[in-house]
């Protein structure tokens, strides 16, 4: 029925490629290449030559790639513009709106109140946000006419602070998806007025869930419910918490809710003016002070920033000599909880994708996965994104990282895949 | 249809000779119309044309696409046609000739030359306001983006200056738009009708359409949206008949093109449709590819079709012979000639903005992109037409060369980059 949302920017963008420039490559054992290949700096030259030709045909303004292998950079590229109206450049401080990929750091700060002991997985919501207790499950049934109706029913068991993590609380988003219960977020109006996380967990707690906890793969504003819960224990703005803890500690000087220091502000990476819309039901910006701070997507942060916390996840919750995870934390951050014997089912929008299921916040490759070959990729890789285009993967078997930051809600998933393809296909032994 | 894998378990000439099979009824076609000039006789280098198939092998071996086929077919005869890899990379069976593939927007195509042939019975007129037939769009206002004294944007509605005719359904200049792209306040509202839970047959979305604001003036820009879905309730209100229904005795099954429909309602059929790699399934963010197997009630004209490569090849063939194939007309020559001219070029007051999908040098009849001007660094003759789908289907006429192009993929992802490369390279095999 979204046939009519279809027929996405046709032809614009074939009549704009390049001619007939690409020559046979073919990629032979992507996936599961063996541990100990090293990149070869001439096959690395092609990911230069895709984002300079992205750019040459204004799909882009511009973007910054990392890649570190053994604890070195490999591949540091500041591409083309951090906005096409300044002109301004690309560079290791441009500020980008990360999206998605602030749910790895709200999850990262959960898992440090419960290495505390101040916080367990298995706690109901409800013992931290009361409301929760009397949330209802929205099934459509038939109503008159042919229109449907949503029938309530109660949870057949409470949402716990797992179930936030690995996205099967039953809370879902409204922008995407036909069903009664995400128009009903649609419709809410859960955004305005600018409230606070206490005040948006409160909205949430009104809707129905789309579906019983720990049934189904469901994206959706769980990871905001979580920073509500990290204010409650911790006594402190979900910002205030992830600075003294977290961000400081890293050295991601830059990673905040919005940029508040306005010298700052022409940091700040802009989309193509016609790209703009990141289609996450609400219109955003960096610079805007404003008082939520949404755990799911509302963080922005540079290359120079978000390349530390991959860092730190590579080495497995430690950097620089400290240690932000304990290694049961690590273990369970990085461990499939949706798989085979959990329960939890996937369906169209498991934005995990195909290999891979899903940590505390990270998508994990468990698998080859459905296509033939296997898309690029080791087992155990940890990975997120974000609307914006930005995206890491971690590899611990290459003890390889690679991070992209960009801003283009519709170059995104082709820009993201031909990005993986080429890395990997860069990678020898 | 034979199954048959092309991976070098048949010949070339075991190939051709199946083609020559499958694709006979086109090639009769060929001397039904006469020629308004000799041509300069343009030759294929095999060699180059192989290179078109390493292109689209290279692209399954390296797994972007599951499967694709392509057909390219000059003076009524395939002169290269090919299937490569799977149509599911899951259930692997072989991309064939009959494999189904969702055309999203190669329906609106169709769905225009509908239209037209009810233009020729007469009982339409391009320049009958749409009012005529949904009145609802009596009252379709023009949304306009303005902002309060706080800043806050808003969205004032004024009066349309005309009436939407049916001549700016054809061509996208009604105003009438999309939801996914573009900032602006009255797209916005478009994207409600992504949220629809209701199954809403053609005439109540058509009614939808109406109740919101037109993002422009009428005529004032070339907006692509939902035009063709209106265009479709409009054939069913003139017709008396579901859009498929007329479509199908009118144009399909004469053309001979059973497997295009709305839906695949034959379960039969299912292992047929292609399906595009796991991880290559949204068509726009958040909005994943349809599933023809699940029945609707609405039969979108504008993006909602299903079909092959050779029951696209007889609708192009009909095109290229200016409106005639098996004995049979569907459309006048000159009904053609209209549909193929440009009507939003340069005095035309038709603006062109971000979102000219049809792209430089090209410019819009009723249902194509028309070429109107040479590019030095893209291929394609003047008098082209051509249209493509968001599922990674596309195809070009080319009058000139007296030839056409199908091509058939499911990918999102991958598709502009093949579309593009494939044409330089298929111009570059025709040697002149």
């Amino acid at each position: 029925m979204l046939i009519q949302r279809s027929m996405r920017v046709l032809a614009c963008g074939a009549l704009l490629a390049a001619g007939a420039s690409m020559q046979p490559a073919y990629a032979e054992g992507t996936f599961e290449i063996p541990a100990g290949a090293h990149f070869n700096p001439d096959k690395l030259a092609k990911i230069d030559a895709f984002f300079e030709n992205e750019i040459k045909q204004a799909k882009i303004p511009g973007a910054a790639v990392l890649i570190r292998q053994h604890g070195k950079p490999v591949y540091t590229r500041y591409f083309g513009v951090r906005d096409v109206v300044t002109g301004k450049p690309m560079t290791p401080d441009t500020i980008f709106r990360i999206f998605s990929m602030t749910k790895p750091i709200t999850s990262v700060a959960a898992m440090m109140l419960i290495d505390e002991g101040k916080l367990k997985l298995h706690d109901p919501v409800s013992k931290y946000i009361p409301s929760f207790a009397d949330m209802k499950v929205g099934v459509e049934k038939e109503g008159a006419g042919s229109a449907k109706e949503l029938a309530l029913v109660p949870l057949k068991r409470p949402i716990t602070v797992l179930d936030l993590m690995r996205q099967t609380s039953g809370i879902t988003y409204g922008f995407y998806g036909d069903s009664l219960v995400r128009k009903a977020y649609s419709k809410a109006d859960l955004f305005a007025g600018d409230p606070t996380n206490a005040e948006f967990a409160e909205r949430i707690a009104k809707l129905p869930l789309q579906e019983q906890p720990g049934t189904l793969w469901d994206y959706g504003h769980s990871t905001d419910i979580l920073g509500r819960v990290i204010e409650v224990v911790s006594g402190k703005s979900l910002y205030q918490f992830e600075k003294e803890r977290l961000l400081d500690p890293l050295g991601m000087v830059d990673t905040a809710f919005y940029v508040r220091d306005s010298a700052k502000h022409k940091m700040v990476a802009a989309p193509m003016p016609k790209d703009s819309d990141f289609h996450v039901g609400y219109i955003g910006d960096a610079i805007t002070p404003h008082r939520r701070e949404a755990g799911t997507g509302g963080m922005v942060s540079t290359p120079a920033d978000f390349s530390r916390f991959v860092a730190m996840i590579l080495n497995r919750g430690t950097l620089d000599g400290k240690q932000y995870l304990s290694p049961k934390a690590f273990k369970d951050m990085t461990t499939d909880h949706v798989g085979p014997n959990s329960g939890v089912e996937r369906d169209w929008a498991y934005f995990p994708g195909d290999g891979f299921g899903f940590g505390l916040g990270f998508g994990v490759r468990t698998d080859p996965g459905d296509a033939k070959p296997p898309p690029p990729g080791d087992l155990g890789e940890l990975k997120w994104d974000g609307a914006g285009g930005s995206y890491f993967v971690v590899d611990p078997k290459q003890e390889m990282t690679f991070l992209l930051m960009e801003m283009t809600p519709t170059e995104r998933q082709r820009i993201q895949r031909t990005l993986k393809k080429l890395v990997y296909e860069a990678l020898e032994n | 249809m034979k199954r048959w894998r092309t991976d070098g378990s048949i010949g070339r000439r075991g190939l051709i000779a199946l083609l020559a099979i499958s694709l006979s009824i086109l090639a009769s076609e060929r001397g039904a119309v006469a020629r308004a000039a000799p041509k300069p006789r343009a030759t294929w280098s095999q060699a180059k044309l192989d290179r078109v198939g390493a292109y689209i092998e290279n692209e399954v071996q390296s797994a972007r696409i599951p499967g694709a086929v392509i057909l390219i077919q000059q003076h009524g005869k395939p002169v290269y046609f090919k299937t490569f890899g799977v149509r599911d990379i899951i259930e692997r069976h072989p991309t064939t000739p009959d494999t189904i593939f969702r055309l999203y927007s190669m329906s609106k195509p169709i769905t225009s030359v509908a239209v037209m042939m009810l233009v020729e019975d007469g009982k339409l007129r391009l320049s009958d306001p749409v009012a005529k037939y949904i009145p609802a769009f009596a009252t379709t206002r023009v949304g306009v983006d303005g902002t309060e004294g706080n800043g806050q944007p808003t969205l004032r509605l004024e009066p349309p200056d005309r009436r939407i005719a049916i001549r700016d359904l054809l061509r996208h200049t009604s105003g009438i738009t999309y939801g996914f792209y573009g900032a602006d306040l009255a797209r916005q509202r478009y994207s409600e009708l992504d949220l629809v839970v209701e199954d809403w047959n053609n005439a109540e979305f058509a009614n939808r359409v109406a109740k919101l604001p037109l993002a422009e003036q009428p005529g004032t820009l070339w907006d692509y949206g939902h035009s063709t879905d209106v265009l479709g309730r409009i054939v069913e209100v003139v017709s008396g008949q579901p859009l498929y229904q007329f479509e199908k005795k009118r144009l399909l099954d004469p053309l001979g093109m059973r497997d295009t429909s709305f839906y695949v309602t034959d379960k039969a059929k299912w292992p047929r449709i292609a399906q595009p790699m796991p991880d290559d399934r949204l068509i726009a963010p958040f909005v994943p590819i349809t599933d023809p197997t699940r029945v609707r009630r609405w039969e979108s004209g504008g993006g909602g079709m299903v079909g092959t490569v050779g029951d696209y090849a007889r609708f192009c063939q009909m095109m290229l012979n200016r409106g005639v194939f098996g004995g049979r007309r569907y459309l006048r020559a000159e009904t053609v000639a209209a549909m193929v001219a440009d009507h939003v070029g340069p005095g035309s007051g038709i603006a062109r903005d971000y979102y000219y999908f049809p792209g430089d040098g090209f410019g819009f009849g009723y249902g194509f992109a028309v070429r109107t001007k040479l590019l030095a660094n893209r291929a394609g003759p003047l008098g082209e037409y051509r249209w493509d789908g968001v599922g990674g289907t596309f195809f070009w006429i080319d009058p000139k060369d007296d030839m056409f192009v199908v091509f058939m993929a499911q990918t999102p992802n991958e598709r502009g980059r093949i579309q593009s490369d494939l044409r330089e390279l298929i111009y570059g095999a025709l040697v002149r």
